[in-house]
């Protein structure tokens, strides 16, 4: 399913190498300093203008409200649960009306998926699973904010555990706030073996960047879990977006790493990995494991979890690579 | 059996047509409408159109790209994506599946695309069961489709053709349901006509969409939440006038068809109405055994008529207060249920005679549910409460039919599940 | 009584609305409040409303004609979106939130009625050293405006910020903050004329200034017919790009300024700005584009050679 249909796209190696022109234009609604917004911005540049964004319901419904677009390209707005669905039936019909002849091959576009942790998590778990098994030619760029974001942050299988959302508050019973550990996406969409699977960081473009220009020669799934730190639902202020999403990266809770015909790579390992807490203590979302009282168990097996997930990623070799 | 064989053994047969099942009849309407896409997913009563098609695209036969998705949330978010592509789409379902995919009905009406969706009716769950009424379709009235409702299998091949024509037409540009009955149709076979591909194509141009499309550099947004009362009212506002144009389109449409094909389809289909006294209303396939029953009364010298409703989004009021006005007495028969209210399409009647000054005492029915028979003595007794509605006794409305026969046999099953003896 | 509270998201002015709410609750007066908020997000602009009476009220939604306007933000004075202004009349008390004083708005505004204006967000501050006790400090002030007590007023506060959960010295910081709010405000209550909470609510009155109550067939008050518009138009689809359009400037509280001098044109600013509200200029300097940034201040936060002040925004 993932037979190459270009030659290899030179990687970029500095910032300097990113392409100047906006694909998605300013002055969309959604918050100031979302980090969603800024992966979603550096992945079109890549993809360019001849895109289709097929958007399921969620915070990104605000990038197009009537009568204002940002998109330079196309947009179809779709459902919480349908969007993979929607970008089987554009890619279809774009095909088959250039196989019939009613669509000029320059008309075509790529068909990209843009859906929240939410949608692709929870709801749209099983059209995702279909689009993906069927080897649809398609994009997916999963924002993931680990909430329901647009309806005000409550818990979803992507918040991870000790997170508080406002369906797991913190209380005398429940001291970590979201008790279950966050789903592992990559995992279950790495055995759907689709042409291309990685995760992104805004703060990180030139990984980033790299690893759409990698898909690009891909025909199939091409699919991205980006970390999309959240002012608004992890309650820190907006200037700090690019820092906590790097924090994330530098503690190791966010893995950047890709797959291609199964083999997992890392593509940037932290060497000396910070402590957790430097990552979890300026979100407020975490807050209460700090305050009034230290929850020493919950912190530790935040700790450990990362731990354990690197000690494994070492002993596979793929962290060698 | 494949497209080519069967046209094989239909040449020649022309005018009589062949044996088709109204599932067949509506494959052949997609068919015939050259389709570009068909996404599926199986359901019965539904699923022989979806065998029937991917047969014929398996073969070759014909040029759309068909695919099975996972679900008719799925199914339908393809359908509406492709048609929102500019593909001409047609897909099927039934039932629960319609509900399962209803979300999308309301987004796809809101983008205005004019796929086709062939409902197959079936009775929805819970308890199961696999025959037809109409809770499924009627659910979906306020969606912005339009609706066709047949009761032949001709009448269903007939209406793809049309809704395809009335679905595209820049007049109207709304997506299209065509209903008809599980088993009573899909699965019964009766002689159809099929047109020639070339005379439906010169019926049916191809589709050719510039409101809606997605093309490489052009930038167009479709879909977007617009977060106000006041384009939200004007898009909602366009529907519904769009959906009264249809009225008009589809009287057009249907003089068209008929110098084409000879085959004549009204908004209602009137039934010995002319000097009709007692007027049933109803729809889809049980219509027949209603146009049996008037057969049978008039032999024994009651002015009976039926008024069949067939285009039932956009309601045509004053079509069907033009036939019932000055009856002597009316009932609806409805082959659906909204428990706490009564029959569905009565209510829609009820109101389009409200401001006719001659309008007749209304009763209204529930029969057929889950596809349960309407037997001779049943609309013996509907028309009998019509001579009394008429002499201005006081009629129980809604009647819910059920015989003393079936009355029994529920006993027993209520004895066998272990609920004792009866009351 | 009728009042409206402006703000942007995050500033929060529902609870504001709410802590006025409660305290005319308190203060045993029938009470309806209410936010509305689009799908929008933080810094952009909101309104809430309370309505006070001593009967049932008899009323929904939006506040046309206010008596009493909050502006917790002196910048939504001009903005397009909130038009926090609209229907007052000369009988409508205005209190905005900013260090610019009341004559001098007074004259910039044009508005006939009463202005108070005081810089609550040093207040706030200076108390509690965060912004989140704006809510409180006008909810407060707002309660003094319209005739309540500084005991229903505290009444209201610790009603809503039950809600929240506050260590003990945050709570008593906005005790304290309450406190000083009503008093500042109850000195404006004397002059002229007091704003009375238990007034029944009368028939909104007709304002002078915008949303007058238009006599019958007034221009844009008749019913039109709508008619079938052709598919290309009545699709809801947008055929531009065009959201550089919505001017989300305004939303900003502080403005990142670059120092020439200091910058390096290394691109960092211009990858990380979200929004994209970045370009670059033929030396590669960074080009900030104000009528779209929103001042989130990724870039003055990343720059590496700290090449960005910041000034707070005064429009
Ligand atoms: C069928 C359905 N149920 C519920 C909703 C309400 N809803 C809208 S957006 C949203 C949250 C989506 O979360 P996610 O996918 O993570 O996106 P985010 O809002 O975080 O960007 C929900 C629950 C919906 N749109 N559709
Ligand atoms: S809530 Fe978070 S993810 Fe949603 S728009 Fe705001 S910052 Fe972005
Ligand atoms: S980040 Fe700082 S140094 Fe780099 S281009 Fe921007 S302003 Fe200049
Ligand atoms: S403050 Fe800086 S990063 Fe934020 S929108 Fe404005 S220019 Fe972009
Ligand atoms: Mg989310």
């Amino acid at each position: 399913m993932s037979a190459p249909v270009t030659a290899e796209v030179a990687a970029i190696k500095n910032l300097k190498q990113i392409a100047r022109e906006e694909f998605i234009l300013p002055g969309t609604a959604v918050c100031g300093g979302c980090g969603g917004l800024e992966g979603l911005r550096l992945a079109a540049k890549v993809l360019g203008s001849k895109t289709v964004y097929i958007n399921a319901a969620g915070c990104f419904t605000l990038l197009a409200v009537y009568p204002y677009s940002p998109f330079k390209g196309s947009w179809l707005y779709t459902t919480m649960g349908g969007a993979a669905a929607a970008a089987q039936g554009v890619r279809d019909a774009l095909d088959v009306l250039m196989a019939r002849g009613k669509l000029p091959v320059e008309d075509d576009v790529q068909v990209v998926v843009v859906a929240g942790d939410g949608s692709t998590y929870d709801m749209a778990m099983a059209a995702n699973s279909g689009a993906i098994f069927r080897g649809l030619d398609f994009w997916y760029f999963c924002y993931d904010n680990e909430s329901y974001g647009n309806t005000g942050v409550q818990m979803s299988s992507a918040t991870p555990y000790g997170a508080r959302t406002t369906t797991t508050p913190v209380g005398s019973a429940a001291r970590a706030g979201t008790e279950h550990g966050k789903k592992d996406l990559f995992e279950i969409w790495r055995a759907h073996q689709p042409a291309y699977l990685a995760t992104v960081s805004p703060r990180y473009p030139v990984d980033l960047t790299n690893k759409f220009l990698k898909a690009k020669g891909l025909r199939g799934p091409k699919l991205f879990i980006a970390h999309a730190s959240c002012p608004t639902g992890w309650l820190f202020e907006p200037k700090r977006s690019a820092e906590v999403a790097k924090l994330a990266v530098q503690t190791g809770i966010f893995a950047l790493k890709e797959c291609v015909g199964g083999a997992v790579t890392h593509t940037h390992i932290p060497r000396r990995r910070k402590p957790v807490e430097e990552y979890l203590r300026g979100q407020g979302r975490y807050a209460h494991l700090f305050e009034p009282t230290r929850n020493d168990a919950a912190l530790r097996l935040i700790q450990e979890q990362v731990d354990r997930y690197w000690e494994a990623a070492a002993k596979a070799g793929a962290a060698s690579s | 059996m494949s497209r080519a064989a069967d046209l094989e053994r239909a040449a020649g047969r022309h005018e009589r047509g062949r044996l088709l099942t109204g599932n067949a009849a509506a494959a052949w309407g997609a068919s015939l409408a050259d389709v570009d896409y068909i996404p599926a997913f199986p359901i019965t009563p539904q699923t022989e159109i979806i065998e029937t098609l991917a047969e014929w695209v398996a073969d070759g036969d014909i040029a759309a790209r068909f695919v099975t998705l996972d679900s008719e949330h799925s199914m339908l978010s393809a359908a509406g994506a492709a048609a929102a592509a500019g593909a001409r789409v047609f897909t099927a379902t039934s039932s629960q599946g319609l509900l399962y995919g209803f979300e999308m009905l309301y987004a796809i009406a809101g983008w205005r695309v004019p796929l086709v969706l062939v409902n197959v009716s079936r009775a929805l769950a819970s308890p199961i069961t696999l025959e037809a009424d109409h809770n499924d379709i009627l659910a979906a009235r306020d969606s912005g489709f339009l609706q066709l409702h047949a009761e032949t299998c001709q009448e269903v091949l007939d209406s793809v053709l049309m809704a395809y024509r009335l679905a595209e037409d820049a007049r109207v540009m709304l997506p299209a349901l065509v209903n008809l009955d599980g088993f009573t149709l899909s699965f019964t076979r009766e002689p159809v006509v099929v047109p020639e591909a070339a005379a439906a194509a010169e019926f049916l141009p191809p589709y050719e969409p510039n409101h809606a499309a997605i093309r490489g550099d052009r930038p167009m947004a479709q879909g977007p939440a617009v977060l106000s009362g006041l384009a939200y009212s004007y898009f909602r506002y366009q529907q519904q006038l769009a959906q009264l144009n249809a009225l008009e389109v589809h009287e057009e449409i249907a003089a068209e068809f008929a110098a084409r094909f000879g085959r004549r389809y009204g908004l209602v289909e009137p039934f010995e109405l002319d000097d009709a006294e007692y007027v049933l209303v109803m729809s889809n396939a049980f219509a027949t055994k209603g146009k049996e029953a008037v057969e049978r009364l008039r032999s024994r010298g009651l002015r009976a008529g039926l008024l069949r409703l067939r285009v039932l989004r956009p309601f045509p009021a004053a079509a069907i207060a033009d036939a019932l006005e000055g009856r002597m007495a009316v009932a609806v028969i409805d082959q659906n249920l909204a428990p706490g209210l009564g029959g569905i399409t009565y209510q829609e009647v009820a109101a389009a005679l409200y401001d006719r000054p001659r309008r007749p005492p209304l009763l209204s029915v529930i029969g057929g549910l889950g596809g349960k028979d309407i037997s001779d003595v049943e609309f013996d007794a509907v028309f009998h409460d019509l001579r009394r509605a008429a002499a201005g006794e006081s009629v129980r409305s809604p009647r819910l039919l059920f015989t003393q026969a079936e009355q029994e046999r529920m006993q027993t099953l209520l004895r066998i599940a272990g609920k004792g003896a009866k009351p | 009584m009728r009042v409206r509270f402006h703000g942007r998201g995050g500033q929060g002015m529902k609870t504001a609305s709410r802590i006025l709410g409660s305290a005319a609750f308190h203060a045993g007066l029938v009470v309806q409040d209410s936010p509305v908020y689009g799908a929008e997000r933080r810094g952009a602009p909101v309104a809430a409303f309370t309505r006070i009476a001593k009967a049932a009220i008899r009323e929904r939604g939006l506040i046309a004609a206010p008596d009493l306007i909050v502006v917790a933000d002196e910048t939504l004075l001009f903005e397009p979106t909130a038009m926090p202004l609209a229907g007052c009349s000369a009988r409508t008390v205005v209190l905005i939130n900013t260090a610019t004083d009341a004559a001098a708005l007074q004259e910039r505004l044009a508005h006939l009625g009463r202005i108070e204006s005081a810089d609550f967000t040093s207040l706030v501050f200076s108390i509690t050293h965060t912004l989140v006790g704006l809510s409180t400090a006008l909810g407060v002030a707002a309660a003094a405006l319209v005739g309540l007590s500084l005991e229903e007023s505290l009444a209201g506060v610790a009603e809503e910020l039950a809600h929240a959960t506050l260590s003990r010295a945050a709570y008593e910081a906005n005790e304290r903050l309450a406190q000083e709010a009503y008093a500042l405000a109850d000195a404006w209550r004397a002059v002229p004329e007091p704003l009375d909470a238990s007034l029944a609510l009368a028939a909104e009155a007709a304002p002078t200034a915008l949303l007058a109550a238009a006599p019958a067939g007034a221009p844009g008050t008749q019913l039109v017919e709508l008619r079938f518009e052709p598919p290309a138009r009545a699709t809801p689809t947008i055929c531009v790009a065009n959201t550089p359009e919505r001017s989300t400037g305004s939303w900003r509280q502080f403005r990142p300024l670059l120092q020439r001098d200091l910058c390096n044109a290394c691109w960092t600013c211009f990858v990380l700005c979200p929004e994209g509200a970045i370009a670059l200029d033929e030396h590669e300097f960074p080009l900030i584009d104000y009528e779209v940034c929103k001042g989130c201040l990724v870039c003055v936060h990343e720059c590496p050679t700290h090449a960005f002040a910041t000034e707070k925004e005064v429009r």
